[in-house]
């Protein structure tokens, strides 16, 4: 079994363990209230994110029509929300000429703003409580 | 699951949708499949059997004029199949809209966009069919035409880096399996002064979760 790409921490003190790059199954995640979020970067480490109202996370493709050949994945997006301020955590996974696989780039944006000056889908409540309070 | 998508190109008609004749269009692998956007000549041409090696092509190059010139065909050349090379039925300044399919099987976490960069690492764009480094002077046009057509002599986006085209004609991500339209053509400005053989890349950015 593979290294799960992300971990969910509950409310309830569930655990949830997600899919992969490939096939991150994050919008088949429980729907319950998230404590905390941890993501596993390119090299094995892992970015916590907690205390946040809502959380999402995806994966950026692009697929070649001419020019190249085939598909390349570009990042993991791990974001949450407080307010009306998106943190978004956008983590490289293949070099660009500008990243490298594993930086990771952290900006703040205004709700609905949060990629490319648009809004998401996909996102999970939170609750937000101090990550160590049990 | 991940959210995968299709590329698929008309070959018969471009007043149809996929939904409404599906063996209109034919699906572009996107490994070993290539797009090639040419004049044509006695040896580039629809249905000719192989697949035109770079002097070939080069033979068929379009000529720089005194005038502003469109890239005749765009053919797709199916390696799989015994035609190789099929034309794209539309894809031009026409108002044609149903051209280029791309088909998703479910939601996508934003909106899906239609983009153009020097090469594979998504990263720069100055080619000169890129516009040089100025996206605005891209050669390289394109449109959504997943709700409308795109009308007449249509212009549309030069696409170049962050010059891009939502294919979701500004609605934000999918919500479901949706299939989006969107037209491109390529047209040299009269005299250009530098003649080039490039291969911009041409792709479609999209998320999945």
């Amino acid at each position: 079994m593979s290294i799960p790409l992300y971990e969910l921490f509950f409310e309830d003190d569930t655990l949830h363990q997600g899919g992969d790059i490939v096939s991150p199954k994050w919008r088949e995640s429980p729907d319950k209230a998230i404590r905390s979020m941890r993501v596993r970067l390119p090299f094995g480490d892992y970015l916590f994110l907690g205390g946040y109202e809502e959380y999402n996370l995806f994966i950026e493709t692009v697929a070649n029509l001419y020019g190249a050949k085939g598909q390349r994945l570009c990042y993991i997006y791990a974001m949450g929300r407080e307010g009306n301020t998106i943190t978004s955590y956008r983590i490289a996974v293949s070099d660009n000429g500008k990243y490298k696989t594993g930086d990771i780039t952290v900006r703040k944006y205004p709700r609905g703003q949060e990629y490319d000056g648009k809004p998401t889908s996909g996102w999970h409540k939170g609750i937000m409580k101090p990550i160590s309070g049990g | 699951m991940a959210t995968n998508m299709i590329v698929r190109t008309n070959q018969s008609d471009a007043t149809q949708s996929y939904a409404s004749q599906p063996t209109y269009y034919v699906d572009v692998d996107i490994v070993n499949d290539r797009l090639i956007w040419t004049a044509g000549s006695a040896l580039v041409y629809q249905h000719c059997g192989y697949s035109p090696t770079g002097a070939q092509l080069d033979e068929a190059a379009t000529l720089i004029l005194a005038t502003a010139v469109e890239v005749v065909y765009c053919f797709l050349d199916d390696v799989s199949s015994a035609d190789k090379l099929k034309q794209v039925i539309g894809a031009s300044s026409g108002n044609n809209r149903y051209v280029f399919c791309f088909s998703f099987d479910g939601a996508t976490a934003t909106e899906p966009t239609l983009e153009a960069w020097d090469d594979n690492t998504h990263s720069t764009a100055v080619l000169h069919v890129l516009g040089n480094g100025t996206p605005a002077n891209s050669m390289v046009h394109g449109i959504c035409t997943t709700v409308a057509p795109p009308g007449a002599s249509w212009t549309g986006t030069p696409l170049a880096a962050s010059s891009k085209v939502n294919l979701n004609n500004g609605a934000g991500p999918l919500a479901v399996a949706t299939d989006l339209y969107g037209n491109i053509y390529i047209k040299i400005p009269a005299s250009y002064p530098t003649p080039e053989t490039s291969q911009p890349v041409i792709a479609v950015r999209y998320t999945y979760s």
